[in-house]
């Protein structure tokens, strides 16, 4: 049982990397990035081929991941998000899913026919399995055995949110991002680079992806579409916590990791009703607390 | 209310007859061309209506409510397996369909419970999270999905059935377009408008926001529902694939693609983007959603109406033709047209290829005469004073007779204070409106006068104090009710929605007067259509009195400032109101503007017996129309009196013009 809760946190945490994407884009410019979860599975798969595929190092994979991710993220701002800037944000939201739709099915062109060859050799379709990305150990904890992956997302997610703490609270740049993200026109007015802004947190906001993607494709069969199942948790873990709330997305995200887990571990043979679950949470929440656990006032803009 | 006045409506009535002739060609061609196609083709088809009715059904939340649902697709999916649940165990297929609506109508308004505490994305992050359960779960359970009773539906067998089915889908997409046209047309496209464009303000015109999203969200279902059951009859039942998240994301993309809000641009984009692809498949099936992806941004970031907003356009660049250029080209269209759809017949059937046919020449031929004479609007008019009779019009609405009887002191405001947390906006505040009166209400930036119209019409509730209407108390009344009792005010930031044309905001301003329920509204019930009539009837006597006439089809933010002040005034008198709350009436007029809007005071209180509280800096119309005039500075009650009192008590005098030097209140503020 306590075994299965620390899995459940390691899913949680990947979930939480994926919210914080979200998140920091959601305040920086009140765009909901459907895409969130796709810009690091394509990234992740661009590197997985670049890296010779079943050949590639596991650790390269997750930091090229990262890095392609951040890449793709910086990319997505200066080609789609920033001519919309001065559109209703819905039109950036809609933008993003088209974004999704077109790595999703990007990504789907493959094959030994295919434009792309994303797969392994001798395979044809999808899910591939990746060379492990997080690494091969596992440690066992209160009788469960927790893979590296998970471990790892724990460590990665724990280190990230210390991270933007640090960097929100003690840098010049991170008080301005605080700034921008709370009234961008006033600190537009103040001096602020926005734009600048806007281009770092979609930046974070893929990277954090590629290294979810990376993390996700450790644990189990990879296909496009598996970043959007994962993005969803996340979108539900972050309107717990709060949509305007980095903490509040981690704190959400780890929820809803421990609630799919703990569900799976007592009703294993009935799928999907974990699903279930989340959406007795999210809907409970939103008619309790609207803002979420940690929201403030622009969680329900 | 009296019965509607034909001479004042017959004003409104647009002319051309023949414009009917389009629409009508429309259903004969989507009758018509299908019977000469073959099965497997009438069954794509059909698939596309029922996806329209879907991207009708998702166009109600996002573009009359403006909110977002992701899980759009698990709608519909519920929709089908809910029609094999009634059809599987003999439900006539109508009955079928409605109930499967009706389920799915249930099921959207619990997911919607969230939007009547928050607004934006949460909720339809909530959808999603519903798009996703019921994919993994409810749609893989066989006690919903009818497999582990063994429920099978199919469409009626039989010689021609196919087509007989299209008929049927198409039978119900009609019904379908129907309602969402009557929905703009009724209190209950209006209050999701309003609420959607100006949600604070929606409350002044007595629209309830919470119940209009939720009635929205009921109206999708239902439309999902329908569209779900059609699949199910189709397909002969589903699977949990076919209604997956991705698919919800594919509609949402096809919806907005074809234009957020506009009828004609989600039809447009059914038929384009799921009916073309599936009569001629392109090569590589695996490219079509790559390329609807691109599509999608592309529309974004270079089309942001979609297809609606270009059928507008190009209707326009058409409408502005001559009418030989116009049957010119529709001539060649025709030409085109025959030649296409010959070349692709085996004229197996010659008698459904001259049906056909001949219902193209109509489109084309209607296409062809889609010409207007160019209106130009006119300006605003030096207004005639209003007849009695027009004047006893708009000022008969329903209201019990103790709020009619003459008394006299209509608004009793008594030591109201008010707190913002660390900030006495208000503090023991009294001021009293008899019936009849204009009375002024001047102060600096921030002495709290807009607080004090808040509380009067329920937005802020004081710390202390009491409000009574009529002698009875407010406060304890909800916002939206205030309307009905006789509150009309207009706000100091514009109130009304700028999208729309001058006739509707002023139709939105009287919903309260609207009294068929808005179910009733849309399915044509009742007296709908007899009411809808008088309003339109009112809102145009309204105009009236402004000079506002020929302007009446006129989008509001294409207006001058000014003009869209009168209207805003023209919405606050047309809702009946007997007391008018004027926050900053001449803010941003002209000297010669606000020296009109004088004498519109006046004439209200002159023609219709209203009644007006004001807030104003403007000294020379205060002096002018005011009977009596409140002073306030800082929440307080400063001076009080006629207006040449108030104007020359030496505290106001001190308080407006500044003082010479800081006394102990440490306050100088300027005027």
């Amino acid at each position: 049982m306590l075994g299965a809760v620390v899995a459940a946190l390691g899913d949680g945490a990947i979930l939480a990397l994926v919210a914080t994407g979200l998140v920091l884009v959601f305040k920086g410019s009140r765009v909901l990035n459907l895409a969130q979860g796709e810009i690091g599975a394509f990234a992740l798969l661009v590197v997985y081929v670049a890296l010779g595929k079943q050949s590639a190092p596991g650790f390269a994979l997750l930091a090229g991941a990262t890095l392609l991710g951040g890449v793709l993220g910086i990319g997505t701002e200066r080609l789609i998000m920033r001519p919309l800037v001065e559109r209703p944000p819905i039109q950036s939201t809609i933008a993003s899913l088209g974004l999704t739709v077109v790595l999703v099915n990007a990504a789907a062109l493959n094959g030994t026919d295919g434009v792309l060859g994303f797969l392994p050799q001798g395979q044809n379709s999808y899910p591939l399995t990746m060379p492990p990305t997080a690494g091969r150990g596992s440690v066992v904890v209160a009788g469960a055995t927790l893979v590296s992956g998970r471990l790892v997302a724990l460590v990665a997610t724990a280190a990230v949110g210390a991270a933007l703490w640090l960097f929100f609270t003690r840098t010049r740049f991170g008080l301005a991002v605080l700034a921008a993200t709370s009234d961008n026109t006033v600190a537009r007015i103040l001096g602020v680079p926005v734009r600048n802004v806007y281009r770092f947190t979609w930046g974070v906001g893929g990277a954090l992806s590629g290294l979810a993607a990376a993390l996700v494709a450790s644990l189990g069969p990879f296909q496009p579409a598996t970043m959007t199942f994962t993005l969803i948790g996340a979108l539900a873990g972050a309107v717990i916590g709060g949509l305007d709330s980095v903490p509040g997305a981690i704190v959400g995200s780890l929820l809803v990791g421990v609630v799919q887990g703990l569900i799976k571990y007592h009703f294993p043979s009935v799928g999907g009703v974990e699903n279930v679950a989340v959406l007795a949470l999210v809907l409970v929440t939103l008619m309790v607390r609207p803002r979420g656990l940690l929201g403030g006032a622009g969680a329900t803009a | 209310m009296r019965p509607p006045d034909m001479a004042v409506l017959r004003r409104l009535r647009a002319p051309a007859a023949r414009r009917a002739l389009l629409p009508l060609g429309l259903v004969a061609a989507a009758v018509a061309v299908p019977a000469t196609l073959g099965e497997t083709q009438v069954a794509s088809l059909t698939e596309t209506v029922a996806i329209a009715i879907a991207l009708l059904s998702l166009n109600v939340l996002l573009g009359y409510a403006g909110q977002i649902s992701l899980g759009h697709a698990a709608f519909v999916g519920t929709g089908a397996f809910l029609a094999v649940q009634l059809g599987g165990r003999g439900l006539p297929l109508p009955l079928a369909v409605l109930g499967a609506g009706l389920g799915v109508g249930a099921l959207t308004a619990l997911v919607g419970l969230p939007s009547l505490r928050i607004r934006g994305l949460a909720v339809a992050i909530a959808t999603l999270v519903y798009g996703i359960a019921a994919q993994n779960f409810l749609f893989e359970q066989g006690w919903f999905t009818g497999a582990d009773a063994g429920l099978l539906i199919s469409a009626p067998l039989g010689f021609g059935a196919v087509y007989r089915f299209f008929l049927v889908a198409l039978g119900f997409l009609a019904a379908v377009l129907l309602v969402d046209r009557q929905l703009l047309r009724t209190k209950f496209g209006r209050s999701l408008v309003v609420v959607r464009d100006a949600e604070d303000r929606a409350v002044a015109f007595g629209v309830e926001p919470g119940p209009a999203k939720l009635r929205a969200y009921a109206l999708s279902g239902i439309l999902a529902g329908i569209a779900g059951a059609l699949i199910a009859y189709l397909t002969g039942g589903g699977s949990a694939g076919d209604f997956g998240v991705l698919r919800s994301l594919e509609l949402l993309a096809f919806a907005v693609v074809g234009g957020i809000g506009s009828r004609g641009g989600v039809l447009a984009a059914a038929v384009l983007l799921i009916g073309v692809p599936r009569l001629f498949p392109p090569p590589d099936a695996r490219l079509a959603p790559l390329l609807g992806g691109l599509l999608l941004i592309g529309v974004i970031l270079f089309l942001p109406d979609g297809f609606g907003g270009l059928l507008r356009r190009l209707r326009v660049r058409w409408e502005a033709l001559g009418t030989q250029a116009r049957t010119a080209l529709a001539g060649v269209a025709a030409l085109a047209v025959a030649l296409t759809v010959a070349r692709a017949q085996d004229a197996a059937n010659d008698a459904a290829l001259a049906a056909a046919l001949l219902s193209l020449a109509a489109v084309v031929a209607g296409v062809a005469l889609r010409g207007r004479a160019p209106a130009l609007p006119s300006p605003v008019t030096a207004a005639p004073a209003l007849p009695d009779a027009d004047a006893a019009a708009l000022r008969d609405v329903p209201r019990a007779l103790g709020l009619r009887m003459p008394t006299a002191a209509l608004l009793e405001v008594e030591a109201v204070s008010v707190r913002f947390g660390g900030v006495q906006a208000l503090s023991d505040v009294s001021l009293q409106v008899r019936q009849g009166e204009i009375v002024g209400l001047i102060g600096a930036n921030g002495a709290g006068k807009s607080t004090l119209f808040n509380v009067a019409s329920g937005f802020v509730t004081p710390t202390g104090g009491s409000l009574r209407y009529r002698g009875r108390e407010l406060l304890t009344t909800a916002p939206a009710r205030r309307t009905e009792l006789g509150i009309g005010r207009t706000f100091q930031h514009m109130g009304l929605l700028r999208p729309e044309t001058v006739q509707d905001n002023v139709l939105l301003a009287q919903h309260w007067l609207a009294r068929y329920p808005s179910w009733a509204g849309i399915l044509r019930l009742g007296d709908t259509t007899l009411t809808e009539r008088r309003l339109r009837q009112r809102a145009e006597l309204a105009l009236e009195l402004f000079g506002l006439t020929g302007l009446r089809h006129e989008p509001l933010g294409a207006l001058p400032y000014g003009t869209m002040r009168m209207v805003e005034l023209a919405s606050a008198v047309a809702t009946g109101a007997d007391l008018l709350l004027f926050d900053e009436a001449t803010a941003g007029l002209g000297p010669e503007e606000a020296h009109g809007l004088a004498d519109v005071w006046l004439r209200l209180r002159g023609e219709l017996g209203l009644t007006l509280l004001v807030i104003e800096h403007h000294v020379p119309m205060i002096a002018r129309t005011c009977d009596y005039v409140y002073a306030l500075a800082s929440g307080r009650t400063l001076a009080e009196g006629r207006p040449a009192d108030v104007q020359s008590n030496p505290d106001v005098v001190a308080e407006f013009l500044g003082r010479s030097t800081i006394d102990a209140g440490g306050e100088r503020s300027g005027a």
